[in-house]
């Protein structure tokens, strides 16, 4: 035996990178079941696609830095990264929008800025941002509130898929705005709250099942102590105080607070994303500075805005604003009553 | 009726590391390790300037004989002929961390033959507070936690320390010295913090012991009833590392912090080891130096586990051979525990004051598998913190060598326990990282007085070329009133001006060509 002279510490938990993502995949599960469930294979197509090129893109780009892409494929994060951009995106998505969106979430978010852990912005939300913009007609479509997994062909998945345009004839049958969508569109046209309610009689709220799934996944998440709860309690905290404080004020022309918590992906964002370590504030205070501004951000858009959701802006707006929030939220350090 | 110690219970913190399984497992039984043949009595085994040898090669000692002193005006302690024998050698030995420093040989002659000038007292308590103190530097009794800082100097009278902790919160996992010597000799260390309260002036004395450490805790109440001394209670904290860091205790007993930049005391508190109070009250009571401590000899890597009672100098090989020697798997040698101790290159080391544990893990236990990979700001290291520090902010400034904004981020605070290091997924080797950081930090503390001092110098120097140039004029003046007036002493003045400026000139000529 020879005792080679290293450095404490000698012990080390079992924690790594890799598991942890490896556990926020699994946590993604209840949300692809509902959303393969209500959505149809699309869905499962759509990880498949973003998969291939988030690790294709992660691979090469690796290569073109001059790194090894062994050890950071097996950190799991691109393919974090490539499941909530599938889970983000339409469920009918021509290849081109899923490949540019992995393109700048992985090549252009991430590893432009040196790779992961130094990541300016959410990789995902870059890439959901970059095409919601580029290519809004392809993000627009969605299956109705309360659609089924068999209702579109899978034919018809596939066509469009690989052509963007074949086979959408019958689209009008099963496709339709997502709730928070009609939502905007009906209030817009002075419907009130009670009468946008009578009109969109749905046979099952898919909406509240994908975000009930998105839930427990966090929850669960939360439950392993994978991830701070301060981010995700900042964001639905301020966003659930908004929509009760305008509920209460005028109830016939704002969605209430479980319509405005359980719809669009509020919840994945919630659990998913705002919860990125990399790109958010970085202690417990800031965190839930971080999450507050996400949720205010959102309602606003939400309620503003041009777009139904606009928790992808909230989130990178907020990203820009992380290291101020970490200069001004850093814990007192022992000894010292207030900052060194 | 039998009087308990009152007791505390402390929550637990938001810091800190439960390792799973718990490490408190099975009590380790207490022996004493049989004399060894030599003994390798280091010089330098406290924080300050290494003793200086009182012996030579060729002389004979007796157990507590005095063969090392405290250079005057230095921080340092004594240090002792743990037992009787004939000093064979002085010189360069190996030591923990790849250093080597100076050790005093001494082969044993066996008798163990006590030196018999510390006098034996039954009421040291009645001694005047300067005896006591003094007692204790002759002693050459440090804090025996691990940071072996002088405890002579740490207790110091009217530095306004009301209350004295006696740390008996083991700090590292596997490590169970402090348990040993509380369940073994709770009273001695009880006794012994009667003596430092009396040293230090102070009206309360708290122990502290892990919620895991029954048996320590029986003994204590049993002690404690046969003392009668209202002045102590009992702390009992949650088994969490870094649970017995100095600073961490005083904050979770008193709710005070020592200030940034600070001393210990400054925050109304010390702490003690209880191997301390324990060599103080042998000190004071028996006469009897420090020369011995208990050793934990642990880890998958030893076949029969134990603590020990050593003779300081004793060869870390002794120790593996009462521990029923290593295992095939051991994978190293480390003194101290396994979160901050100091890896051992042989066996041949020696026992010194500050060494609580020998810790032999197995490859398994043993774990540093992975690469580094990059930070990704989870904070978990932040959370484990004991010292609030955000970690992961303070690697991007040391990996930006951005000195400023260390400070700004508390790295002194960092007390190098290893937290977040054994958290971080990303494996990176945090506590190695501030290590280096606060070297950069002193070498640049140094500069800076290095830097001053030379401007003070300079300063000084231009204040006294003004003052000479002042007083040349004033002369120069003289000499104008000389010449032009009739006043006789001018003259003469004048006269001698010139005669000292011609000597001064001619003395100056042999200079010129150098």
């Amino acid at each position: 035996m020879t005792a080679k002279p290293t450095l404490a510490p000698y012990w080390h938990s079992e924690a790594t990178v890799s598991r942890l993502m490896q556990q926020v995949l699994w946590a993604l599960v209840p949300l692809l079941l509902v959303s393969l469930a209500v959505h149809g294979p699309g869905v499962l197509l759509n990880l498949l696609l973003a998969l291939g090129f988030c690790t294709g893109f992660e691979a090469l780009t690796l290569r073109a830095r001059g790194r090894a892409a062994k050890p950071a494929l097996a950190d799991f994060s691109a393919m974090v990264t490539a499941a909530l951009l599938a889970l983000a995106l339409p469920p009918l998505l021509p290849w081109w929008v899923m490949a540019v969106a992995c393109l700048f979430a992985i090549v252009f978010a991430k590893h432009i800025y040196g790779g992961l852990g130094y990541n300016v912005f959410n990789p995902a939300m870059v890439g959901y941002v970059v095409v919601l913009v580029a290519f809004p007609q392809y993000l627009a479509i969605w299956p109705a509130p309360d659609s089924a997994w068999n209702d579109i062909p899978l034919n018809v998945t596939i066509g469009y898929l690989l052509a963007g345009t074949a086979g959408l004839e019958g689209a009008d049958a099963w496709s339709g705005p997502t709730t928070l969508d009609n939502v905007k569109i009906q209030l817009q046209q002075m419907r009130t709250m009670d009468e946008i309610r009578a009109m969109s009689e749905f046979t099952r709220n898919n909406w509240l099942w994908l975000n009930l799934a998105a839930l427990a996944g966090g929850l669960w998440l939360l439950r392993q102590r994978l991830i701070p709860w301060h981010a995700s309690a900042g964001m639905l905290g301020s966003l659930g105080v908004l929509y009760f404080l305008f509920y209460a004020w005028s109830p016939a022309t704002n969605p209430s607070p479980l319509l405005g918590l359980f719809s669009g992906g509020t919840m994945l964002a919630a659990f998913f994303i705002v919860t990125d370590p990399v790109s958010g504030a970085t202690s417990p205070r800031g965190r839930v500075l971080f999450g507050a501004g996400v949720g205010i951000l959102c309602f606003a858009m939400r309620k503003w805005g041009a777009y139904p959701d606009g928790i992808a802006f909230a989130i990178l707006i907020m990203n820009m604003a992380a290291p101020l929030i970490d200069r001004y939220t850093l814990p007192r350090v022992y000894g010292y009553r207030n900052r060194p | 009726m039998i009087m308990k110690l009152p007791i505390q219970i402390i929550a637990e913190p938001a810091w800190g590391v439960r390792f799973s399984p718990p490490a408190e497992a099975a009590a380790l039984p207490l022996e004493t390790l049989a004399l060894p043949e030599e003994l390798h009595v280091s010089l330098h085994q406290h924080s300050g300037v290494p003793a200086v040898p009182l012996v030579q090669p060729g002389d004979t000692v007796m157990r507590g004989q005095p063969i090392g002193g405290v250079t005057p005006g230095t921080l340092g302690a004594g240090l002792h002929a743990p037992t009787s024998g004939r000093i064979t050698a002085i010189g360069e030995r190996a030591g923990p961390g790849g250093r080597t420093s100076v050790c005093i040989t001494i082969q044993c002659d066996g008798n163990d033959r006590r030196w018999p000038y510390y006098p034996v007292r039954t009421e040291p308590l009645r001694l005047p507070t300067t005896e006591l103190r003094r007692a204790v530097i002759d002693g050459g009794i440090v804090g025996l936690g691990g940071a072996t800082f002088p405890a002579g100097v740490k207790l110091n009278r009217g530095s306004g320390v009301k209350v004295l902790i006696i740390n008996g919160a083991e700090c590292e996992p596997v490590i169970h010295c402090d348990d040993a010597l509380l369940q073994q000799e709770a009273g001695l260390v009880l006794r012994g913090a009667q003596i430092m309260l009396r040293i230090l002036e102070a009206d309360r004395c708290i122990v502290a012991i892990k919620s895991t450490m029954q048996g320590a805790h029986a003994a204590l109440d049993s002690a404690y009833a046969k003392l009668q001394d209202d002045r102590f209670s009992l702390a009992v904290v949650p088994p969490l590392y870094p649970m017995g860091g100095e600073a961490q205790l005083i904050q979770l007993l008193t709710g005070q912090e020592i200030p940034a930049g600070g001393l210990p005391w400054d925050s109304g508190a010390i702490c003690q080891n209880v191997a301390t109070a324990a060599a103080v009250a042998r000190m004071l009571y028996d006469g009897e130096p420090l020369i011995r401590r208990i050793v934990t000899v642990t880890g998958a890597g030893v076949n029969r586990p134990a603590n020990f009672e050593v003779r300081l100098g004793t060869p870390v090989a002794n120790l593996l051979q009462a521990a029923g020697g290593r295992t095939p798997d051991a994978a190293a040698l480390i003194m101290g525990g396994p979160m901050m101790g100091i890896s051992l290159a042989s066996a041949e080391i020696s026992i010194t004051k500050g060494c609580n544990c020998i810790y032999v893990p197995d490859r398994i236990s043993l774990s540093r598998p992975h690469t580094e990979q990059a930070c990704i700001r989870c904070g978990d290291c932040a959370s484990v913190c004991p010292a609030g520090l955000t970690p992961q902010l303070l690697l991007q400034a040391q990996r930006g060598a951005n000195l400023d904004r260390l400070v700004q981020l508390g790295l002194s605070a960092c007390i190098e326990c290893g937290c977040c290091d054994y958290v971080c997924p990303s494996h990176i080797a945090l506590t190695r990282s501030f290590v280096s950081g606060k070297h950069a930090l002193w070498e640049q503390a140094g500069e800076q007085r290095r830097a001053r001092n030379a401007e003070q110098r300079l300063a000084a120097r231009t204040t006294r070329q003004a003052e000479e140039t002042k007083q040349r004029e004033t002369e120069l003046a003289g000499m104008t009133t000389a010449l032009t007036g009739s006043d006789e002493k001018a003259r003469q003045a004048l006269q001698e001006l010139l005669q000292r400026s011609a000597k001064a000139d001619k003395s100056k000529t042999p200079d010129a060509g150098e």
